[in-house]
């Protein structure tokens, strides 16, 4: 990639843990070179297929735990 | 009380004060995180079922003992009271098993939303499935980033403190497992989109 911005400086910037100043210069460098657009995009899919993988407790084991928490309180 | 108009922590305080729906306000929230990470990290759905509840029975503990300091930091906080809970599994002697072909999961996984009709859960239902087994194929240093990264909403920074390696090297477990998942998805010509 021909740029200053790797991929583990767009995975900071995705998760908003880079500073204003790098956001703004990372930001460009999507806008205006287009392997570096591409990356990001890679990485903002690869991050969103993650989400997929998403699943919840039984509610057994939910009502278990307000039971619980019902007996702490009393 | 409406999720999104309360913070997490008002709702502890509100448990703490004696109203039980804080508390369900929470595990309503964060439980798919939660219960993801430890999924992903034990890879049995009842023994993922068993560390959530001892997770929060300790959360209620701690929080009715007033021990609590983490204001902000919840879900982080519960995480790692859940990654210290399977650490503790794994060294009283349990195996970690593994992912088999026949895994099932609960029939709650596919309802979530409610306007799918039936063709769309079940595929929802299998991408879902997928993604899960790809995670499991990565590497365990690379996995463990992108749970406490991704599901765990942990920053790099605590990442790193907690697994006792740089911030570089974090980030770099986390682009790898990036590459190896699209890597993964080529080889096996999976289809992951709806």
């Amino acid at each position: 990639m021909d740029s200053n911005i790797t991929n583990e400086k767009l995975i900071l910037y995705i998760y908003n843990e880079t500073d204003l100043l790098d956001s703004v210069l990372i930001q460009k460098e999507i806008d205006e070179n287009p392997e570096v657009e591409c990356e990001f995009e890679n990485i903002k899919a690869s991050l969103k297929l993650l989400d997929s993988a998403l699943t919840r407790p039984s509610m057994e084991s939910v009502n278990k735990i307000m039971r619980f928490a019902a007996q702490s309180l009393s | 009380m409406r999720n999104v108009e309360v913070s997490d922590n008002d709702l502890i305080v509100s448990f703490i004060k004696g109203d039980e729906s804080g508390l369900k306000v929470l595990i309503d929230r964060h439980q798919r995180k939660i219960f993801t990470s430890i999924m992903l990290l034990v890879k049995d759905r009842d023994m993922a079922e068993d560390i959530f509840q001892e997770t929060f029975i300790k959360v209620i503990n701690t929080l009715r003992s007033g021990n609590y300091q983490e204001e902000g930091k919840f879900l982080p906080w519960v995480l790692r009271i859940a990654h210290n809970m399977v650490i503790d599994q794994f060294r009283r002697g349990k195996r970690m098993p593994m992912v088999r072909d026949t895994d099932e999961y609960s029939v709650m996984d596919s309802i979530k939303l409610t306007d799918e009709n039936i063709e769309d859960q079940i595929v929802t239902s299998q991408i879902h499935d997928m993604v899960r087994k790809l995670v499991d194929f990565l590497p365990d240093d690379q996995r463990e980033v992108v749970i406490l990264r991704h599901y765990a909403d942990m920053s790099f920074k605590d990442i790193a403190e907690q697994t006792g390696v740089s911030i570089n090297t974090s980030l770099g477990r986390m682009r790898y497992a990036l590459i190896n998942m699209r890597k993964l998805i080529k080889e096996k010509q999976l289809v992951l989109v709806r």
